[in-house]
């Protein structure tokens, strides 16, 4: 059981507020949605939840304990960024491995029989393993971002962040990404995700918070804050909800 | 349509579809086979050439502790030999620092030369042989020039904590382009020989080293080396952008400082060595790219090897002519071809 809090967290640079006081918090098996417009603070935020970027003020904690000193935190936590390019051409199984970095011991060179297990562990749930050798250049952008995934998952931590997992795909493969990450958090993974599909969003988040202008309009379970008022609130555009085959729906 | 040819010609030839591996498994090793096994060839190759009349038979006797007459004992052990070890640490240092170089800053133009070393160590020297002082103080100079020119560019790109990879590149460039025109203002106003031989360090030499030159640089190199491969697998992490390598656990500061710093020990003893030998730095480790694939761990020995054995056999090149070429312009003939080949195979891979 992991559970994150953040706590009055607020973020400036130059002077420029970014976050203005946010306060949620996230646990084992929940799915936290975060959504927003352009320049709302969804990517700061993810990247202060991340432990990358300290906030000016307020506090991260995980379990009850502040990052700087929770023990091993880049084993316990992991963010896939939006950007999925590597500088040269590397295998997928090389790149997958990079994940069990946080596990090594400092000097040593190789991996332990327990880092291969997690590594085909990852390749097999993404269903890389027909394309272990393949060069990460050479893959298309559903195969990119699982092969990502995958490294998110060799690292093995039990809090997976995510900016715009679905950015650029195709529909099967955004629904594919996304029944990944359900599986995740149907294991007890606490996964948290920044996406722009209102849909997407209400189908697979099970909690969401939406940012205008650094701070929280509303943050809670789908169904409190999924609502029409919260939506014009954050986005400035007659939203309606409806409820079909038991799952809420945005008509825009 | 294209496609269905495609299809039919896999399966007339039995071809495998290109899946974007590089080289295959066997073809690589062998590859590392023949560059290992070409060192000792060519250390005894470049042993063997020269003005003195001592050739194959005479090295190969003194290896083997037969009687070898005084004389040519001089020249192989106190004339050949020191420089055929200066291009071999030449090369190394030059090849692992361009190689981690390549990585950190992600930049595969990168070289040891970007971050203002050589217009450092440049700059001095030519001061230096305007002024007529003694030999002994140019390789000095060179590393003294060097080592300020690299840290002040470190200076410049460092800001609230953080260092970013464009104004580490820009500030190079700047520091270079300043430094480069404060040399060649020196440079016009020596007089013919100065110049020549201002010249001649500038495109880099391996000419009349001898052991002195070696002592109080080989031991930098040789730490070095070995230090580099301590951070082969962060180097490895580098290759993804800036958000995952952190949350695996990579401090992206202490790694710039400290690869820039190993890259500029390496860079400024090869350059006190042998002046600026070009291309080396920037070629070999897109070379060994190719055959070893982009883990480091492999990347920064092999690149280290191929450099001192392409060094070594440049210089060989460089005396084998009536009049002795600078061994860093026979690696910048070589180089820049094959750069262009590696440019032209790149845009070949992207419109398949």
């Amino acid at each position: 059981m992991t559970k994150l809090n953040a706590n009055n967290l607020n973020f400036s640079i130059e002077g420029c507020s970014i976050l203005d006081n946010v306060t949620l918090s996230v646990s084992s098996g929940d799915w936290l949605g975060i959504a927003g417009l352009n320049g709302s603070g969804k990517s700061t935020l993810l990247k202060c939840m991340a432990g990358l970027l300290i906030p000016s003020s307020g506090q991260m904690s995980m379990d009850g304990r502040l990052y700087s000193q929770v023990n091993h935190i880049h084993r316990r936590l992991s963010i896939m960024s939006q950007r999925t390019d590597v500088l040269t051409a590397m295998s997928v199984l090389d790149l997958v491995r990079l994940g069990r970095y946080p596990h090594l011991p400092a000097w040593s060179f190789s991996l332990s029989t327990i880092d291969h297990e997690r590594v085909e562990y990852a390749l097999d749930f993404t269903g890389l393993n027909d394309f272990r050798n393949r060069q990460v250049d050479t893959l298309s952008g559903g195969e990119r971002q699982r092969a990502f995934l995958a490294l998110s998952l060799a690292q093995d931590g039990s809090v997976l962040l995510f900016d715009e997992p679905t950015n650029h795909l195709d529909l099967v493969a955004q629904i594919q990404i996304l029944s990944l990450l359900r599986r995740l958090a149907e294991q007890g993974k606490v996964i948290v995700s920044v996406l722009h599909d209102l849909n997407q969003i209400s189908k697979y988040c099970s909690r969401l918070a939406l940012l205008r202008g650094g701070s929280l309009v509303a943050e809670g379970l789908m169904d409190q804050v999924f609502t029409t008022s919260n939506l014009k609130l954050t986005f400035g555009l007659d939203i309606d909800v409806v409820r079909s085959h038991d799952r809420l729906c945005a008509i825009i | 349509m294209k496609l269905r040819l495609k299809i039919r010609l896999f399966v007339l030839f039995k071809i495998k579809p290109r899946e974007g591996v590089l080289m295959n498994t066997s073809m690589r090793s062998i590859l590392v086979l023949i560059i290992i096994a070409s060192l000792p060839f060519l250390f005894l190759t470049s042993l063997s050439i020269g003005d003195a009349d001592v050739g194959p038979q005479q090295v190969l006797n003194y290896f083997f502790g037969e009687k070898v007459s005084s004389i040519d004992r001089l020249v192989i052990q106190d004339i050949r030999m020191p420089r055929a070890l200066a291009a071999l640490l030449t090369g190394a240092a030059l090849g692992i620092s361009g190689a981690m170089l390549q990585g950190m800053l992600r930049n595969p133009l990168a070289s040891p030369f970007l971050l203002g070393i050589s217009s450092g160590a440049g700059v001095c020297v030519v001061i230096l042989f305007a002024l007529n002082v003694a030999a002994f103080w140019i390789p000095v100079g060179a590393w003294f020039g060097a080592v300020v020119a690299a840290g002040l560019v470190f200076l410049i790109s460092y800001q609230r904590e953080h260092i970013s990879l464009e104004r580490l590149i820009l500030a190079g460039v700047a520091v270079s382009s300043v430094l480069g025109s404060i040399q060649a203002i020196f440079l016009l106003r020596s007089d013919d020989t100065r110049i020549q031989n201002s010249l001649t360090w500038l495109s880099g030499t391996l000419a009349a080293r001898t052991w002195d030159d070696l002592v109080f640089t080989s031991i930098p190199i040789i730490i070095c080396i070995f230090a580099s491969l301590l951070f082969a697998k962060k180097l490895n992490l580098a290759l993804l952008d800036d958000d995952t390598s952190q949350s695996l656990g990579l401090s992206l500061i202490k790694l710039r400082l400290m690869v820039g710093l190993i890259a500029t020990i390496l860079t400024a003893c090869a350059v006190c060595i042998s002046g600026l030998v070009g291309f080396v730095g920037l070629v070999i480790p897109h070379m060994v790219r190719l055959v070893c694939g982009s883990n480091f761990m492999h990347v920064l020995p092999m690149s280290g090897l191929l450099g001192g054995v392409v060094l070594l056999g440049a210089d060989a090149i460089a005396r084998t002519y009536l009049w002795e070429l600078p061994v860093g312009l026979v690696t910048s003939l070589i180089g820049s071809p094959f750069f262009i080949y590696l440019l032209q195979r790149r845009r070949l891979r992207q419109s398949m």
